[in-house]
């Protein structure tokens, strides 16, 4: 799995696909409707010493979320040693402030407002899962849960 | 025999002009007394005295009637009488201390006990005089019921009044808070569907576009232009609400060099605009926010100007009665006076998008910031004479 959208949202769901499809994008992506179903994917709804999970390379990451709030599915990523080296993208419509703020206390690597025009949502997107799948050399494994 | 019988006539008469005098002054002084007796008597206040031993020497009918004792019932006896039980302490203290040396005339406010028991608020006019040597003090004293009645009510409707703005500032509050979320929620749930609607018509478009005809493509264009213009309006509704809210980060702004960023960023896409920023006078203001309402009526001025073959906007400012009045001009396609009320109201605008694009936001915007720095804003125009839009600032302390 190089990415995990997590995304209630089936609207901006078929969107970061059909931008990632159109960008030529050949990773693998994975879709998580809610925070628990995210938990289920990196595998923090077992308890610790289970078996391995194979972690994302970039997790993009919706603030408003039914049942478990962005904000407080990214706390639970960050908190946890078996995924708090993988990089949370924070995608969403909010430039409040006080979400900015929280999402960057919380340990968030990056905080992206989507464009509401699609040619930029696109480009944004495509640099996106580049950056993060291609560029970013991610945490060796096992280095993360040592640190 | 004769100057014996002189003196004598001299002194005889001497004694009758003497006792005359003698007799004149009694009279006169019958006459005070009687009439300082009527007075006493007559007075609508109560009157009494008191001698150095503390006993009632003078009490006239208006103290009867306020006291309730009788002049025969109190003359002579302790004045304590008359003050309730648990001030009996604290009178004696005062009183020793009135009848001492230097105590000039006083007004105090006092509680008394009356004959029946019941107490009653007075207010006490207290004077000492030395009479065959030994000090006496008189008190004029007023019922003051009414007073401290009418003072009680007024306290009471102070009270009343003060927890009514309370409640009414804390269900204000309340209820500004919930239309700023209300506004939030809105604007940013709002954006969701704006973003699918200009993503699926763009991937139509682009996709499909060789099985589309080309009126299906304008149309296409079209449902992707209002959304655009729908996300930019609430884009400006966001950037609204957000000036509404967070606190002024206010110290001295040099607004000169402000102005010419601004006016470096505004003539980006307008080559042949000219922008003259004047030397201004320093403000007292939030940097960032002032810098949101120059850039507003900056761009606000090029766009206007736009169609003059010669565009300028001049950028300016004068002190005027302990504030600084800023103005950005332009001799753009200006405004008929007539509309200059709606100039400043949200998604107001007094040109057709075809004319000149805009969301109706940005003088709203600068409205909103320069009010919330205790300032005014204002318009002045002619239809094909440019405009000028000008706003106050308080001035910058002298460093």
């Amino acid at each position: 799995m190089d990415i995990l959208l997590v995304e209630d949202n089936p609207n901006d769901a078929e969107l970061a696909m059909l931008a990632l499809r159109r960008a030529r994008f050949a990773g693998e992506v994975t879709h998580a409707e809610d925070g628990l179903m995210a938990f289920d994917l990196l595998g923090l709804s077992a308890e610790p010493g289970g078996p391995d999970v194979r972690l994302p390379r970039v997790i993009f990451l919706d603030l408003k979320l039914p049942k478990v709030d962005g904000l407080q599915v990214l706390e639970r990523i960050k908190n946890d040693a078996r995924t708090h080296s993988v990089p949370v993208v924070m995608l969403t419509s909010s430039q409040e402030r006080s979400d900015v703020e929280a999402a960057y206390r919380l340990g968030v690597n990056s905080y992206i407002v989507k464009p509401v025009n699609f040619d930029e949502y696109q480009s944004a997107m495509a640099n996106l899962a580049a950056y993060w799948t291609k560029l970013n050399e991610p945490c060796p494994p096992g280095a993360g849960e040592a640190a | 025999m004769t100057l014996l019988m002189t003196v004598g006539l001299l002194v005889a008469s001497m004694l009758h002009e003497r006792a005359k005098e003698l007799r004149a002054a009694n009279s006169r002084l019958a006459q005070s007394e009687a009439r300082l007796v009527g007075f006493i008597i007559s007075a609508h206040d109560a009157i009494l005295s008191i001698d150095d031993r503390g006993l009632v020497r003078l009490f006239n009918p208006a103290a009867e009637r306020l006291f309730g004792w009788s002049v025969r019932e109190l003359a002579g006896t302790s004045a304590e009488r008359l003050v309730p039980e648990r001030h009996r302490e604290s009178y004696r203290e005062r009183l020793r201390g009135y009848l001492g040396d230097g105590m000039p005339r006083i007004q105090v406010e006092l509680t008394c006990l009356r004959a029946d028991g019941s107490e009653v608020p007075v207010e006490v006019s207290l004077s000492r005089h030395d009479v065959a040597g030994r000090p006496v003090l008189t008190l004029v004293a007023r019922d003051i019921t009414g007073r401290r009645i009418a003072q009680e009510q007024s306290q009471r409707m102070n009270d009343e009044l003060e927890r009514r703005v309370a409640t009414r500032t804390s269900e204000l509050t309340r209820t500004v808070g919930e239309l700023e979320s209300f506004c939030y929620t809105v604007s940013h749930d709002l954006r969701a569907p704006l973003r699918a609607i200009d993503g699926f018509a763009q991937v139509l478009v682009q996709d499909h576009g060789p099985g589309l005809d080309g009126e299906a493509q304008r149309l296409l264009d079209r449902v992707s232009g209002n959304a655009r213009q729908m996300a930019a309006l609430i884009d400006g509704l966001l950037e609204l609400s957000r000036l509404g809210r967070g606190d002024l980060k206010c110290r001295p702004v040099d607004l000169a060099r402000v102005a010419a960023e601004q006016a470096a960023i505004a003539s980006h896409g307008h080559p042949s605009a000219r922008i003259e920023v004047d030397s201004m006078p320093p403000a007292v203001g939030d940097e960032r926010l002032l810098a949101q309402v120059l850039a507003n009526l900056l761009s606000n001025a090029v766009k206007f100007s736009s169609r003059n073959e010669e565009p300028l906007v001049r950028v300016g400012a004068w002190e005027e009665s302990g504030r600084i009045v800023y103005y950005v001009s332009d001799n753009g396609v200006g405004f008929d006076m007539r509309h200059a009320s709606k100039l400043f109201g949200v998604f107001e605008r007094l040109h057709g998008p075809k004319e000149f694009p805009g969301t109706g936001v940005g003088l709203a915007t600068v409205q909103r910031i320069v009010e919330r720095h205790g300032g005014q804003v204002w318009a002045e125009s002619e239809p094909g004479r440019g405009a000028r839009f000008s706003f106050t600032l308080d001035v910058a302390p002298q460093q």
